[in-house]
């Protein structure tokens, strides 16, 4: 087995572990911590696709960012003052058999496909390319993400504030 | 792979030496517990109760604003590098997403959430 | 140069830094007596110069003391989650050309994003600890390293503009002609930003409300002791040294200097010490400022500040049409 695909294994069994503790474990603020070390196994599959910008990314805004607001959200949730935090997960059967179909329908819709299809060589600065796309090609995408933003900026900040 | 090799060398080597060191302290530090030495330090009150107690809402109003502003970050760093090729149009675009997103910045300032409450 | 080999090039990095961030507490320490009319440590060796060794002994040969009611699993990893992002981001930096550990396509945001993730050790110490001041501080300290990694991150972009690449051996290729920090005006602002984003971010008082000593006593550390306790300010200093680094190569050019091309890493120290000597001047002259006034300073003042200079910069860039690398 070349490097690769043994980083490959490695961090496909690091996220689909944490991925389960996510959902499986009892405490609510150790479900957060293994969120964060999944967010961070999936910044290491896009590396090992060459994405380094996306990897990057993935880091700067999932591992720093949506790990903060969701600790924050937990500390500031009115309902679970007093009691120690945990988490129920009911249907845990129903949810199995859910991803079991997802699974089954992923590799029958891949087994049709030429399997280890070659990856071509990236050529040049992937972030200076996906600036110039951004910019020229996908500029109305662009500007309107803008407006989407600040609709869940302003949302978001309706719903959250405190009542005067 | 473009150096990355050497990173994640590195970060192992992180971990081995906060691992190595934390063995090492072990072996030559001494161990002489009592129940009061153990006890969640309250500047010596008795301690009462869990830490883990509810925040006010300001610190979960910060974190929101940080993601809509780190995401107009990440935009930043493709445009940066873009910049020298496009020349004033990039400049303009990114103007114009600034202002759109400065719009959310203005109300976030209007409902005074930027002031810590 | 070429790139040392994979193996040893970490090696030598990671104890070099590890060297480094040792004597920053002696050079922080002496610098602060020195402003306060003191002489600082001068017992250990000739004038203290063995006091950060003898302190790394003292700490590992303490007890650690686990309270009962800690969370262990998160307690114990804790100092690991918090140390590995803040050695990490010295993977970027070279420290003379073709010297470090990988000059990575992407440096700085490389650099930016991993020096995220310090947020995930911070709650992992402040919540296993199970105390209240712990869990307080941890949460001031998350609350400020978000409301100042943006003024960070848009002042450390302005040199990454003005030099056309996120590559760190880039930028600092392009300041062989003007350090950036000459830069008229964008230079100057940004760097003032930048540092006062930089004290902000690293906790350092006049914003240190995360510890606050005589509100929250040690902060989110307390409970920790010994080893753990070392490896935790380890990774503190570490943190703030190697935003020195990044401030000395974005600002003041890096490895140029006079003299032989060898002595380029000399003075890349010594230009990351004065950032460092700087961060450490604010901290010791100014008294502590309140929560509201820390987080008002950082959204209403240098975000939209440091939005607008980044334009201006890019106006510049593109008007004058500078060759970018």
């Amino acid at each position: 087995m070349s490097a690769d695909v043994l980083a490959f294994w490695f961090l496909a069994i690091v996220l689909v572990g944490s991925a389960l503790a996510v959902v499986l474990t009892k405490n609510l603020f150790h479900a957060v911590l293994w969120l964060a070390l999944a967010l961070t196994g999936t910044a290491g599959v896009f590396l090992l696709l060459d994405a380094e910008f996306l990897a990057a990314v993935q880091l700067l805004l999932y591992a720093g960012g949506i790990v903060t607001i969701v600790v924050f959200a937990i500390v500031v949730t009115e309902r679970l003052v007093g009691e120690r935090l945990s988490q129920t997960s009911r249907r845990i059967g129903g949810g199995a058999v859910v991803a079991g179909g997802v699974l089954a329908l992923l590799l029958n819709a891949m087994r049709g496909q030429p399997f280890p299809a070659a990856r071509p060589e990236m050529a040049g600065d992937l972030t200076r390319l996906i600036g110039e796309t951004v910019l020229t090609r996908f500029v109305l995408p662009f500007e309107l993400l803008a407006v989407l933003m600040l609709a869940a900026l302003m949302g978001a900040i309706y719903f959250a504030r405190p009542d005067e | 792979m473009g150096g990355y090799l050497s990173v994640v060398i590195y970060l192992v080597m992180i971990v081995a030496f906060a691992i190595v060191s934390l063995a090492v302290a072990r072996v030559l530090r001494p161990r002489r517990p009592f129940a009061a030495k153990l006890q969640t330090y309250e500047c010596g009150a008795e301690p009462f109760g869990q830490a883990w107690v509810q925040f006010p809402v300001g610190f979960y109003l910060v974190a929101l604003l940080f993601i809509v502003f780190d995401a107009l970050a990440v935009f930043l760093f493709p445009w940066v590098l873009a910049l020298r090729g496009l020349g004033m149009w990039a400049v303009v675009a990114m103007v114009v997403f600034l202002a759109i997103l400065g719009l959310g910045w203005f109300y976030a300032f209007r409902e005074r959430l930027l002031e810590w409450q | 140069m070429e790139w040392l080999t994979p193996l040893v090039a970490p090696f030598i990095v990671l104890n070099a830094i590890i060297g480094i961030v040792t004597y920053v507490t002696l050079l922080e320490r002496k610098f602060a007596a020195r402003m306060q009319s003191r002489v600082g440590p001068y017992r250990v060796g000739p004038h203290g110069l063995l006091q950060p060794i003898a302190d790394a002994i003292k700490l590992m040969m303490k007890e650690d003391v686990v309270p009962t009611a800690v969370d262990r699993p998160v307690y114990n990893l804790a100092p690991i989650v918090f140390l590995v992002p803040c050695m990490l981001i010295f993977a970027t930096i070279p420290f003379a050309p073709g010297l470090g550990v990988a000059d990575l396509n992407i440096g700085i945001l490389f650099f930016l994003a991993v020096s995220a993730m310090e947020i995930v050790g911070l709650f992992m110490a402040g919540w296993g600890s199970n105390n209240k001041y712990a869990l307080l501080s941890a949460m001031r300290a998350v609350n400020q390293v978000i409301s100042y990694d943006l003024p960070f991150i848009f002042s450390a972009l302005v040199p990454v503009l003005l030099a056309g690449s996120l590559r760190l051996s880039d930028i600092a290729a392009a300041q062989a002609g003007l350090w950036f920090v000459f830069y008229p005006v964008v230079g100057q602002l940004a760097f003032i930003a930048f540092i006062v984003s930089t004290v902000a971010a690293e906790n350092r008082a006049p914003f240190d409300i995360l510890e606050a000593e005589s509100e929250l006593v040690a902060g989110f550390r307390v409970e920790y002791s010994g080893m753990k306790f070392a490896i935790i300010q380890l990774a503190e200093y570490a943190h703030v040294v190697g935003a020195s680094f990044l401030g000395a190569l974005l600002f003041l050019g890096a490895w140029a200097g006079p003299g032989p091309e060898w002595l380029g890493p000399g003075w890349f120290l010594l230009k990351a010490m004065f950032v460092f000597l700087l961060v450490t001047w604010v901290r010791w002259s100014f008294v502590r400022i309140r929560v509201d006034q820390i987080l008002a300073l950082s959204w209403k003042v240098l975000l939209p500040a440091t939005l607008v200079l980044l334009i201006a910069a890019a106006i510049v860039v593109v008007w004058r049409g500078t060759p970018g690398v």
